[in-house]
């Protein structure tokens, strides 16, 4: 039976394989439902108890330890799969999402990959490559230079004459690049050398490919990415731009759309842009084209996400279109359903990303029990999470919590809905950002829309300091202390005892609609 | 009835309570050498606390720790149990900054090291973590080796400092 939004798709499916864990995996399972799909979870012995696990309709133990034995052996998720009558594998975000093989791999095995064709992915993966099909496809890149020498002296040599020519300072990128890794910034000449072989040596550690480009440094850029949709049928639109300028660690933390300064114009010279990129490398799915934009408005391809983003919740409430759904249908092989005319902004979004980190300590990550988990609520907000009250942040896996996203009518409103949400929100048990965050929304430079990469080092180059408590915290704490409210409330370290029932075998509701192998 | 607490800062706080038909009423508060005067009050509603001036405290206390959620922001506040001092216990050992793997021990016991160099290299959630001396001094303890798994706060190496 077809389910009806299917109906004359070329690759019909029903059951989909959400081949990750966490936030994301429940943001895909969700979709799953509003489809009508049957969803499959596959997890780690230690994510047994994940709220993944439990909204999946079916889980499946993944055998082995450690991330290369589960969430990265795609062997194994392809062979379960098989087994259970799986026909379409949706890889979210990390892990197997952008390995070529594991796309060729879930395809070769006769199942629907919910992803860009494994050619799309290799293109964009190798950044030299990328580099030169934007290039010839019209789409503005940095300023900068291929170094094409198989002889490690003559590439130094012809680094160092291309450092002369592009200018400083600059950035020795790996070809193979990501992650940071094998990436260098130059900002005296005689640097070069000593950074090119520093370059070379990391990424021939990382990636086994030494080769390396150059590239001019855009400082005080923003980061400024276009979403886009293509389906089997060339069709390729673009749903406008988001700002996720605001990082640390060359992570980001904040994202908003529209950017503050993209104009209607800008934003239809980006869009086509990422347009022309999508169609240069036969792109299918949904997909993220990131520019670096300068402070005089000029925009440079940075490279192409050949997946759905993290940040991808601020694109679907400015534009109506749930992006994950429309993965779904173009995987099915459907024609978008829209075009680009379609696509109009709708008011603002923000999204601020939760981690389990110590703001005060450089942002270290931290663990422990979420005691108590309160999400904001209300109109205009959105909680996308992995997470509920009484799990375990351990260091296993990303320390990121949740998604805190509003929509409002406009970047003033959505600011003063994000400081409502962002109070709104209790963690007790745990250390997180979200005062952090609070502060960070209520700085005046990003409330003037002035943000950058450097944003957060620029303004607290020093660290961030948490507010002591005011006597009235203090007051309270002895109160509680004194009226014996811990022998109530007092949660011990191990979740267990906040709520027995979901370790008891003999417990009924496990068995609904789950098979346990 | 006292209790002592220590917040983010280092700072101690002590509270005096005394209990009536109403709730509690402070006796005394202090912070550090500071004695302050209070005019809030507090009162236990369920599993939150009510403020007098009209505000409401999510609380929860996990080990010796009282997490604290108030006017949007959340704070912790640790126990002190009479007659023990946390500050003294703490001399001269370096503890985890974050739960992880130790990734290198760059010193062996009875090694002397200068302040600031690199003791223990360390990895969590993707990234590293030097651990290093905060004083010259003698490695008395190394209670950790390469590929343990260790949680924040667990003593990695005990150094005996200068006087």
């Amino acid at each position: 039976m077809v389910l009806d939004w299917m109906e004359g798709a070329e690759r019909p499916f029903s059951k989909v394989l959400v081949a990750n864990r966490g936030e994301i995996a429940c943001r895909i399972i969700r979709a799953c439902k509003e489809l009508g799909l049957n969803s499959v979870a596959v997890h780690a012995e230690d994510d047994k108890d994940s709220l993944f696990v439990e909204m999946a309709d079916e889980s499946i133990l993944l055998e082995g330890t450690g991330l290369a034995q589960t969430y990265l052996n795609g062997e194994q998720i392809i062979s379960i799969a098989l087994k259970n009558g799986v026909h379409a594998i949706h890889p979210g975000f990390g892990f197997l999402s952008e390995r070529s093989d594991f796309a060729n791999a879930v395809n070769s095995a006769g199942l629907v990959w919910v992803g860009p064709p494994a050619q799309a992915i290799d293109s964009m993966g190798d950044k030299m490559t990328a580099r030169r099909l934007m290039r010839q496809a019209g789409v503005p890149v940095i300023p900068g230079e291929e170094i094409n020498e198989s002889d490690p002296e003559k590439e130094l040599a012809a680094i160092h004459e291309a450092s002369q020519r592009i200018g400083l300072p600059l950035m020795i990128k790996a070809r193979a690049g990501g992650g940071g890794k094998g990436m260098r910034m130059v900002s005296e000449f005689s640097g070069v050398r000593g950074a090119a072989q520093a370059a070379r040596r990391e990424a021939e550690a990382a990636f086994g490919d030494g080769r390396v480009y150059i590239e001019k440094m855009l400082t005080s850029s923003r980061h400024i990415e276009i979403q886009i949709l293509a389906d089997s049928f060339s069709n390729v639109i673009h749903l406008g731009e988001r700002e996720c300028s605001v990082q640390r660690r060359h992570q980001k933390v904040l994202e908003e759309a529209p950017s503050p300064v993209v104009s209607e114009g800008l934003r239809a010279q980006m869009g086509a842009a990422a347009v022309n990129a999508a169609k240069a490398v036969f792109y299918e799915g949904a997909g993220t084209v990131e520019f670096l934009v300068t402070t005089h408005g000029t925009f440079h391809f940075l490279e192409m996400n050949t997946r759905i983003q993290v940040e991808h919740p601020i694109t679907e409430c400015v534009t109506g279109v749930d992006l994950v759904v429309e993965q779904f249908r173009i995987a099915a092989g459907l024609p978008l359903n829209r075009e680009q005319t379609d696509i109009s902004i709708n008011g603002h979004s923000i999204e601020v990303r939760i981690y389990a980190e110590s703001p005060a300590s450089g942002f270290l990550p931290a663990t422990g029990t979420l005691a108590r988990w309160q999400a904001p609520e209300g109109p205009g907000v959105r909680v996308d999470t992995g997470v509920r009250q009484g799990d375990e942040v351990t260091p296993s896996y990303d320390p990121m919590l949740a998604k805190l996203i509003v929509h409002a009518s406009d970047r003033n409103a959505a600011i003063r809905r994000m400081r409502r949400a962002l109070s709104e929100f209790v963690i007790l048990g745990t250390v997180t950002n979200v005062d952090f965050l609070q502060d960070l929304i209520q700085h005046p430079s990003f409330k003037a829309g002035r943000t950058s990469t450097d944003f957060i080092a620029e303004h607290w180059g020093n660290g961030w300091t948490e507010q002591a408590p005011s006597i009235d915290v203090v007051l309270a704490v002895a109160v509680a202390e004194a009226s014996g409210m811990q022998r109530n409330k007092t949660v011990s370290a191990s979740s267990e005892s906040l709520d027995p029932l979901r370790h008891d075998p003999s417990n009924p509701f496990l068995s609904i609609g789950k098979r346990f192998p | 009835m006292q209790n002592e607490f220590q917040d983010c800062n280092s700072e101690k706080w002590v509270v005096t309570l005394s209990s009536s038909a109403h709730g509690f009423t402070v006796e005394a508060m202090s912070r550090g050498a500071e004695n302050i005067a209070v005019d809030v009050r507090a009162e236990r509603k369920g599993s939150k606390i009510l403020l007098s001036d009209g505000t409401m405290a999510t609380l929860c206390k996990v080990g010796d720790d009282w997490w604290i959620h108030h006017s949007g922001r959340t704070h912790k506040l640790q126990l002190i149990e009479p007659g023990l001092d946390s500050s003294e216990d703490s001399e001269g050992s370096l503890v985890a900054p974050m739960p992880g793997t130790i990734l290198d021990v760059m010193v062996t016991r009875g090694e002397q090291v200068a302040a600031g160099q690199a003791l223990i290299l360390m990895e969590a959630m993707k990234m590293e973590h030097k651990v290093v001396a905060p004083t010259d001094g003698l490695i008395e303890a190394l209670l950790c080796s390469q590929g343990d798994r260790v949680e924040q706060g667990a003593v990695l190496i005990e150094l005996s400092g200068k006087e």
